[in-house]
């Protein structure tokens, strides 16, 4: 098992900062500390919707004041693994909706792709400004050594989290001031005006000058599990938040309803999912969507972030595939691995699975937010054999992974500080230039033990550092 | 500014303006029923005469004349059921403020919160204790000026504060002549009456009703008289809480619209029309030809003045089939004819 802090009790250079701060500090100030983040962060309102049973609409994801770090070396390999990886995404979602070469040259297999749902033919044939499709990407990355990085999956669609990573830091540097004293950490707080000038750059009208274009965010509402980001983002950057309501679209443009009347759209960061987005085009019941959005938008007369059928390229059967569409359209070899993967359509590999259960975790191919999936080696065996019978029934619907040993590091727990497994998504920003925060969310499974950090399954969340020296 | 946060601005306006004049309305009443009663005569329900005058006519199930002092404060104060209640009123500008979280300070946020989590245990002790209606009309009055000096210290001064403000300018133009009419309501007095003790005390509970007894007798220098309390509550623009300050303030703030917005809102005209009849009125003129119907007359217009400041600013329509999922927040209007 991999810490993050200290290997064979020797406590890493970038940590040692940490290790005296946690000494002189104590459990009791600590933990002071912590309740003081969790009544600021409820009465700004940071929440977190969960859904089910007993699930608290108004709920925080629990922060953990010990942050994770990453020293120079470490980020410059990440920020340029995620980089290469965006690109490639974005580079396979604007072929599968073109010639398909990848598909031609018999690369990735055309029924994964054409028969995918998230697959849209409306988007066929139709190249978006600057021929960017995922403008804001998730990449999750985990680590099992010093060197092994991987990348668990990727988040074409609308990857949340990013309103925490400036909070989470805001937090801290109110908290613990004295931590910052050296300088060294890599700054955050300019993403919302990365993400804005992302959303300038790929205007539809050509030639505007970056003030002039109009951006909004596109939120369902409130009720939303991640409203308090979708509101977030839209004040730091300064352009409205609105809902489908507030949008209607005549001669393939986009208009907002405002008080002094009409006033035009040019480019859309939506926080809703495809189906949702155009009743006109997608899911006719959608309350949620502008009507005709999709035609405006495909007559070039707003911008989509991200675009529809986006998810083509995070689908966990297409992921299998990334490292190989480094190679196909950036000639380079990938610079983060794959985690190995087994898919169940394979009949071999669906025998190793059914097998090796116990050992492995099994996904569902178009699930996210940690639903729906089989963690073997901490299930029954009647949950391994209720899981069998559903991969047995579809088993083009599941891949399966080994369990890995998730890198750890320290947690305030209840008993005190503790090891505990994390991830890490970095969020990759793709307008004019492709660019990366130095940072990103760092989710933390509070459970001991536990691999499981989603915030949807009651992970936390860390403050992550990127040392400038 | 989006004609939907604008929307929620102006109804969080309302509620909290509503929430607090209807605690006014239950106070008046508590006044009122001290006072004694004239001999041989029925005794008048000043409860069923809140409830009227409260609009509460249509979406009260019992019967109005028999009425209790608890159904009318359970109706008015905590009914889910009645869309004027002041738990509805609560809920409401606290819904409309998480609605547009970041349109607010987190002052004016924190005021709205702090309140409606407050008022499970306010409505509590007033079930359980006669005595705490008057703490609970302070606890109100309370809340709605921790808002209040929250939007005043913190608000910026742009377009969102003039549409918080015409909110609740409109709902207490409506208020007071709801209050006033009341007296009317409470007694058709016989004309012996008339300029009797109890008909005096009576003027004088309107007055503390509206919260302006003493700037009463500072402003006008006179005891307490229909006729002085009529003009003081309909037309005079020191007092705040007169009709025609209201409508006075709500021209203010539609004229500083424009000058932002550089082009013209066309329901400005209405409310001028409206602040030049008020002015221009005689009060002996008003109450000789009935003060009842005169504020009718009010309530209607200002009816009509707001559903214009809806249509001028694309306030939106309601949708078609309404999700309750993601729907916007209700925003029932409680217009109840006063006839």
């Amino acid at each position: 098992m991999f810490s993050e802090m200290s290997q064979n009790g020797y406590v890493r250079e970038e940590y040692k900062r940490i290790e005296t701060w946690l000494k002189n500090k104590g459990i009791d100030e600590l933990k002071a500390s912590s309740a003081e983040a969790e009544s600021l962060f409820r009465k700004i309102g940071i929440t977190f919707a969960v859904y089910g049973e007993g699930g608290d609409p108004e709920r925080l994801i629990p922060f953990d004041v010990i942050p994770r770090i990453f020293s120079k070396s470490e980020w410059d390999t990440l920020e340029a693994g995620v980089i290469q990886r965006a690109r490639a995404l974005n580079a396979f979602i604007a072929d599968v909706y073109g010639p398909a070469r990848i598909v031609k040259e018999g690369i990735v297999p055309g029924e994964i792709v054409f028969n995918n749902e998230a697959y849209e033919p409306v988007m066929k044939d139709f190249t978006p400004p600057r021929n960017v499709y995922s403008h804001i990407s998730g990449i999750d990355v985990i680590r099992t050594g010093a060197e092994g990085f991987f990348v668990l999956e990727d988040n074409c669609r609308t990857p949340s989290g990013v309103s925490y990573v400036l909070e989470n830091r805001r937090m801290m540097s109110r908290l613990f001031p004295e931590l910052f004293m050296h300088g060294d950490v890599a700054p955050v707080e300019h993403y919302p005006d990365m993400l804005r000038q992302t959303m300038e750059s790929v205007s539809p009208v050509a030639g505007m000058h970056a003030g002039e274009v109009n951006c909004v965010i596109l939120t369902p509402g409130h009720f939303n599990s991640a409203y308090y980001e979708h509101s977030f983002l839209a004040d730091e950057m300064g352009i409205p938040l609105v809902e489908g309501s507030d949008l209607f679209v005549e001669d393939d443009k986009v208009f907002m309803r405002t008080t002094r009347g009409a006033a035009r759209v040019h480019v859309i960061y939506r926080r809703i999912d495809d189906a949702f987005l155009d009743p006109e085009q997608f899911n006719p019941e959608s309350m949620l969507g502008v009507p005709g959005l999709v035609r405006a938008y495909k007559a070039g007369g707003v911008t989509i972030i991200n675009a529809p059928g986006t998810s083509v390229a995070d689908d966990k059967a297409i992921y299998c595939y990334v490292e190989d569409m480094i190679r196909f359209y950036l000639t380079e070899e990938p610079i983060l691995k794959n985690v190995e993967t087994f898919r169940c359509s394979k009949p071999a590999q669906l025998s190793h699975v059914l097998e090796n259960l116990d050992k492995l975790v099994v996904k569902e191919v178009h699930g996210s937010g940690g639903y729906g999936m089989l963690i073997g080696p901490k299930s029954t065996a009647e949950e391994r054999e209720a899981y069998a019978a559903r991969l047995k029934a579809k088993p083009s619907n599941f891949i399966a992974q080994p369990t890995l040993a998730l890198s750890t590091c320290p947690t305030l727990v209840e008993e005190g500080v503790a090891e505990r497994h994390v991830d890490f998504r970095p969020f990759v920003l793709t307008g004019e230039t492709v660019q990366v925060t130095p940072g990103g969310l760092t989710r933390v499974a509070l459970r001991e033990g536990s691999l499981v950090v989603n915030s949807s399954q009651g992970g936390g969340v860390k403050d992550t550092w990127v040392l400038t020296e | 500014m989006l004609s939907r946060v604008a929307e929620n601005l102006f109804w969080i306006g309302r509620c909290i303006e509503r929430a607090d004049n209807i605690a006014r309305l239950i106070d008046t009443a508590r006044r009122m029923v001290t006072l004694p009663n004239v001999a041989g005569r029925a005794i008048t329900n000043e409860w069923s005469s809140i409830l009227i005058a409260a609009g509460a006519s249509t979406t009260y199930q019992g019967d109005i004349e028999n009425v209790t002092r608890e159904d009318v404060i359970e109706h008015l104060v905590a009914d889910p059921d009645n869309p004027s209640s002041i738990y509805n009123c609560f809920r409401n500008a606290r819904e409309n403020a998480r609605a547009i979280r970041f349109g607010l300070t987190s002052e004016v946020w924190n005021s709205l919160n702090t309140s409606w989590n407050e008022l499970p245990n306010q409505i509590t002790a007033l079930r359980s204790r006669q005595a705490y209606l008057a703490e609970f009309v302070d606890w109100v009055k309370v809340s709605q000026a921790q808002y209040r000096g929250a939007v005043e210290g913190t608000l910026v001064r742009d377009d969102s504060l003039e549409f918080l403000r015409m909110g609740g300018h409109i709902e207490r133009a409506d208020a007071t002549a709801r209050i006033l009419d009341v007296k009317y309501h409470v007694l058709l007095p016989s004309l012996g009456e008339i300029g009797g003790s109890l008909d005096h005390y009576q003027w004088i509970s309107l007055l503390q009703a509206v919260g302006v007894q003493r700037a009463y007798h500072f402003v006008t220098r006179a005891d307490v008289s229909r006729d002085g309390v009529a003009e003081f509550l309909v037309q005079n623009e020191v007092n705040p809480r007169s009709m025609t300050h209201s409508v006075a303030k709500l021209v203010d703030s539609l004229v500083r619209l424009e000058e932002m917005y550089g082009q013209p809102a066309p329901c400005r005209m209405r409310a001028e029309v409206m602040l030049t009849e008020l002015r221009a009125a005689h009060i002996e003129d008003i109450l000789s030809a009935g003060l009842h119907e005169y504020l009718t007359w009010f309530i209607q217009s200002i009816s009509s003045l707001s559903n214009e400041i809806a249509d001028s600013f694309a306030f939106a329509p309601p949708p078609a089939v309404p999700d309750p999922e993601t729907s916007p927040v209700e925003n029932e209007q409680m217009q109840t004819q006063v006839s």
